[in-house]
C-alpha cells in the first residue's frame, strides 16, 4: 500500500516488477451515501438530511486527502509467470479471399455510371425549362404570371390553401420564396435520381428518361395530389402538366446522358469492393 | 504517501467475507465496477420482470381483479422506471466500464474514483426508489410507491392530484440517479478522448467505443434538462411554485417538453450500446472485418445528432401546431436513414462470411430481425395522423418493447455470452444458452408480436382491466402466455451464469479468435489490464498479430 515505507517499497520493487494503480478507497461509497440521504430529506425527515450532510462532508474531506497532496496509489505485482498472457501465435497463409461470383455473389452491376454532378446539373436545367412551361401556362391561360407560383407554394403554405382565385393570381413574396425552394429542391433531387437510375435501366435510356419516367411521375402526382396539395389538384391543367413533365425529363435526361461516364468499383473484385481488403495491386507493391 | 504507518501489524485479522466485501466496496477498478453495474442491472431486471409478469397476469382476461387498481398503477410506473433507469442505463455503463479501457489499451478510466461514486450513487438511488414501498406515506390505503407512470406527466404529479410521497420518490430518484449517470458519462467521454494507447487513432477505435461514446455524449446533453425539470416539479409540489401548474400560470406541456427532450435521446442512449455490442460480435462470428467502418461511425454520430431533434413525436396528440407536428414527423423519419445504414452494414458484414452461429451470434441475428420490426412500427408511429389513432395504445407499448427487448436486450444477451469468458475466465454453457435463447425468443415474439393487435383495436395502455365485449381477451391471453416462456428463458440464463461461473469450460485468453485488444490479455484480466501498454497499427490489432503476412494496416 501507499503507506509503506519508501525504502521498503524500493526493495519490493527490485524483487519483482510492479505496476502503479489508484488505491482502493471507501470515500466514494460514503460520499454517494451522503448524497442520497440528503435527497431523502424531502420524503423523510430533516434529521436524515443533516445526517446525510455530515456523511457527505466526511466523504468529501476524505476524498480530498485521497488526492492531495499526491494521489494515493498501490503497487500491484505482475501476475506470476505461469498466469500471464500467452503470446499470440502468428498463423500465416490462412486467409481466404472472396472472389467475384463465389457463393453466388451478384456480378451484374453497371461498370460505369454518370457522375452525380451531371444529375444535379440536369435537375437544375430541367427545373428551369419546367418553370418556363408553368409560367407560360399561367400567362397564356390564366392571365397571371404568379398563378403557378402560388399554386405550388400551397403545398406547404396553409394560407395559400384557403386563398381565393383572385388572391392566387396576385404576387406574394413568401409564396415566391417557398415556390423557388420547393421547386429547386425537388428538381435537384429528381435530377439526382435520373443520374443514378438511368444507367441501371436495360436500354433505350432516352425513351425512359424523356417519356416513361415523366409519365410515371405524373401518375404518382395524379394519385396523390389531392392529399398533398388540394389547391393545385383543383386548378391543375393536366395537358400542360404532362408537357412540363416531359420537358423536364427530356432536358434532364439529355444533360445526364451527355455527361462523361465514370467507372464504378464494380470492376474490382468483390473482396476489395466490400473493403474487406484493399487494392491487391497496392499490397503487392508493398511486398 | 504523506505519513508512514508506524504500526503496520496493528490491524486485527478480518474474516475472508469481510475482506471480500471490503474489496468490492472500496474498489476503483473499472472491471470490478463494470461487473457490479451489470450484476445490479440483472438483479433489477428480475425485479422489473416480476412487476411486468404481475401486470400481464392482471390483464390476461377481461374483468380480473388480482390486485388493487392502485397497485397496478405502481406496477407499471415501477416497471418502466426500473427497466429504463436501473437496467438499461447501468447495462450501458457496465459494458462501457468493463470494455472501453480494455479496448483502447488503457489501465483504467480517466477518473477511477469518480467512477466508483457514479456506481454507488446509481445503486443507492435504486435503493431509495424501492424504499418507497415501505417508506412512502400510504394514502387512501394505496402503496406509497410512485404511481404516476414512468414519464410522470403534469398535472397528475401536482400535490393536489398525487398527495402521497410517491411522486417525490420518483423525482428524487431521477434527480440523484442523474448525478451518477452524468459522472460516469463524463468519465467515459474523457477516457476515450485522452486515454487511448499508442496508435489508437479515432478511426481505429472499435465501433463499440465509438457508439458508447456517442451514447454518453447524449447522456451529457439530455440528462441535465430532466434534472432541472425534476427540481422544478419538487418546487411545485413543496414550495408553492407554479412551473407546471396551468391554473397558476404555468404550463403542463412544458413538463412534456422537458421530459421528452430527455426521453427520446434516452431511447438512443439505451439502444446505441446495443448497436455497439452487435457491431463487435457480428464481424468476429462472420470471420470478416466490419463492412463500411467509416459509414458506421458517421451513422452513429448522425443518430446522436438527429436524436436530439425528434422529441415532439411523443407529443403529437397534445395539440401543437401542424408545423410542429410536420417538422418532428419528418425529423423522426430521417433517423431511419442512419439506422438503416447500420442494418445494411451488419448484413453486409455477414454476407459472404463464414458464419459461426454460436450463442453471441444467434442473439445478434435475432436482434437484426426484431430491431427491424421495431424500426418499421416506429416509422408508422412517426406519421402524425397515424399516431393520433394509436398514441397511448398497446400498439405503442408493443413497438417500444420491440426496440428495448427485441433490440437492446437481445444485444445485451449476446454481449453477456461474448464477454462472460473474458470477465470470468469460463465459457457460458452453450446448451443451456440455446434453451435460454429459444424460450426467450419465442416467448418475446408471442407476447409482444401479438400485443400489436389489441393495440390497433384500440386497447389503451395503462388500463387496469377492460370490458368483456371488446374482443381483446384472446390477444391478451396469448400475450400473457408468452411471459411464461420468457420467464423460463431468463431462469435458464441465470442458472447458466451461476453454474458457468463456477464450473464452466475454461476459456483461455481468446476463445472466439477475436481481434480487439480486450482479447490480448488474460481472462479474467489482471488488475492492471496489460503488462505493457499495447501499440496498435490498425482497427484489428490482434488480426495483425495473427496474420502478419496479411495485415489490416495495408487496407485502411
Ligand atoms: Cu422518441
Amino acid at each position: 500500500m501507499s503507506q509503506d515505507d519508501p525504502a521498503d517499497r524500493e526493495t519490493q520493487a527490485g524483487a519483482e516488477e510492479v505496476i502503479r494503480l489508484p488505491a482502493p478507497t471507501a470515500w466514494p461509497i460514503i460520499l454517494a451515501f451522503g448524497v442520497v440521504l440528503m435527497a431523502a430529506t424531502v420524503v423523510t425527515n430533516i434529521v436524515v438530511g443533516c445526517f446525510g450532510f455530515v456523511i457527505l462532508l466526511a466523504g468529501a474531506v476524505g476524498w480530498w486527502h485521497d488526492v492531495f497532496p499526491v494521489d494515493q496509489h498501490e503497487d500491484v505485482a505482475l501476475a506470476p509467470e505461469g498466469k500471464r498472457v500467452r503470446e499470440i501465435q502468428p498463423r500465416p497463409g490462412q486467409v481466404d479471399h472472396l472472389k467475384v461470383g463465389e457463393a453466388q455473389h451478384r456480378v451484374r452491376l453497371p461498370e460505369s455510371i454518370h457522375p452525380y454532378s451531371a444529375g444535379v446539373r440536369g435537375g437544375i436545367a430541367g427545373g428551369v425549362v419546367m418553370a418556363i412551361f408553368a409560367v407560360l401556362h399561367g400567362v397564356l391561360d390564366e392571365d397571371s404570371f404568379w398563378f403557378p407560383v402560388n399554386l405550388l407554394a400551397a403545398v406547404v403554405m396553409p394560407g395559400m390553401a384557403d386563398a381565393s382565385l383572385e388572391q392566387l393570381k396576385q404576387f406574394n413574396g413568401l409564396a415566391l420564396t417557398v415556390c423557388l425552394v420547393v421547386h429547386g429542391l425537388v428538381s435537384v433531387l429528381l435530377g439526382l435520381l435520373y443520374g443514378v437510375i438511368l444507367p441501371m435501366l436495360p436500354s433505350r435510356h432516352f425513351l425512359w428518361g424523356a417519356v416513361v419516367l415523366p409519365l410515371m411521375w405524373t401518375g404518382i402526382v395524379g394519385a396523390t395530389l389531392g392529399v398533398v396539395n388540394p389547391v393545385l389538384s383543383e386548378y391543375v391543367d393536366w395537358p400542360w402538366f404532362i408537357a412540363a413533365q416531359v420537358a423536364f425529363g427530356l432536358v434532364t435526361g439529355l444533360v445526364v446522358l451527355r455527361s462523361e461516364p465514370i467507372a464504378t468499383l464494380q470492376t474490382w473484385p468483390l473482396a476489395e469492393r466490400v473493403a474487406l481488403e484493399g487494392r491487391r495491386a497496392e499490397s503487392e507493391d508493398r511486398s | 504517501m504523506a505519513s508512514s504507518d508506524i504500526t503496520p501489524d496493528a490491524s486485527p485479522p478480518r474474516s475472508p467475507f469481510m475482506d471480500w466485501a471490503r474489496g468490492w466496496m472500496t474498489t476503483v477498478d473499472h472491471k470490478r465496477l463494470g461487473v457490479m453495474y451489470i450484476s445490479s442491472a440483472l438483479l433489477f431486471f428480475v425485479v422489473g420482470g416480476l412487476e411486468a409478469s404481475a401486470m400481464r397476469a392482471q390483464l390476461s382476461w377481461s374483468q380480473l381483479d388480482l390486485m388493487e387498481p392502485g397497485t397496478f398503477n405502481t406496477l407499471f410506473t415501477m416497471h418502466g422506471t426500473t427497466m429504463v433507469f436501473l437496467v438499461g442505463m447501468p447495462m450501458l455503463f457496465g459494458f462501457a466500464n468493463y470494455l472501453i479501457p480494455l479496448m483502447i489499451g488503457s489501465r483504467d478510466l480517466a477518473f477511477p474514483r469518480l467512477n466508483a461514486v457514479g456506481f454507488w450513487i446509481f445503486f443507492f438511488s435504486g435503493c431509495l426508489l424501492y424504499y418507497s414501498s415501505v417508506g412512502g406515506e400510504a394514502l387512501y390505503g394505496l402503496a406509497g410507491m410512485p404511481d404516476v407512470g414512468w414519464f410522470a406527466y403534469a398535472p397528475l404529479t401536482a400535490i393536489n392530484y398525487s398527495p402521497g410521497n410517491g411522486p417525490d420518490y420518483w423525482l428524487l430518484f431521477v434527480l440523484v440517479g442523474g448525478i451518477g449517470s452524468l459522472a460516469t458519462a463524463l468519465n467515459v467521454v474523457v477516457t476515450v478522448a485522452t486515454m487511448r494507447c499508442e496508435g489508437m487513432t479515432p478511426l481505429r477505435m472499435p465501433l463499440l467505443v465509438w457508439m458508447i461514446s456517442v451514447a454518453c455524449g447524449l447522456v451529457l446533453i439530455a440528462m441535465p434538462p430532466l434534472s432541472a425539470a425534476s427540481i422544478m416539479m419538487l418546487f411545485d409540489r413543496h414550495f408553492g411554485s407554479h412551473f407546471f401548474d396551468t391554473q397558476g400560470g404555468g404550463s403542463a406541456v412544458f413538463w412534456q417538453h422537458l421530459f421528452w427532450f430527455f426521453g427520446h435521446p434516452e431511447v438512443y442512449i439505451l439502444v446505441l450500446p446495443g448497436f455497439a455490442i452487435v457491431s463487435e460480435i457480428i464481424p468476429v462470428f462472420s470471420r470478416k472485418a466490419i463492412f463500411g467502418y467509416p459509414m458506421m461511425v458517421a451513422a452513429s454520430v448522425c443518430i446522436g445528432v438527429v436524436a436530439m431533434g425528434v422529441w415532439v413525436h411523443h407529443m403529437f396528440t397534445v395539440g401543437l401546431t401542424a408545423g410542429m407536428n410536420s417538422f418532428f414527423a419528418a425529423s423522426t423519419m430521417i433517423i431511419a436513414v442512419p439506422t438503416g445504414i447500420k442494418i445494411f452494414n451488419w448484413i453486409g458484414t455477414m454476407y459472404g462470411g463464414r458464419l459461426h452461429l454460436k450463442m453471441p451470434m444467434l442473439c445478434c441475428v435475432a436482434f437484426l430481425f426484431q430491431f427491424l420490426c421495431a424500426g418499421l412500427t416506429g416509422i408508422m408511429l412517426a406519421i402524425a395522423p397515424f399516431d393520433f389513432q394509436l398514441s397511448d395504445s398497446y400498439f405503442v407499448v408493443a413497438h417500444f418493447h420491440f426496440v428495448l427487448i427485441g433490440g437492446l436486450l437481445f444485444a445485451i444477451f449476446g454481449g453477456l455470452y461474448y464477454w462472460f469468458p473474458k470477465a470470468t475466465g469460463r465459457m457460458l454453457g452453450e446448451k443451456l444458452g440455446r434453451w435460454h435463447f429459444w424460450l426467450f425468443l419465442i416467448g418475446f415474439n408471442v407476447t409482444f408480436g401479438f400485443m400489436h393487435i389489441p393495440g390497433a383495436m384500440g386497447m389503451p395502455r395503462r388500463i387496469y382491466t377492460y370490458q368483456a365485449d371488446r374482443g381483446w381477451e384472446i390477444w391478451n391471453v396469448i400475450s400473457s402466455a408468452g411471459v411464461v416462456l420468457q420467464a423460463a428463458g431468463v431462469c435458464c440464463l441465470l442458472v447458466n451464469i451461476i453454474r458457468s461461473a463456477r464450473k464452466g469450460a475454461v476459456a483461455g485468453d481468446d476463445p472466439w479468435d477475436a481481434w480487439t485488444l480486450e482479447w490480448a490479455t488474460t481472462s479474467p484480466p489482471p488488475e492492471y489490464n496489460f503488462e505493457k501498454p499495447p501499440k496498435v497499427h490498425s482497427r484489428r490489432p490482434l488480426w495483425d498479430l495473427k496474420h502478419p503476412d496479411d495485415t489490416d494496416g495495408a487496407y485502411e
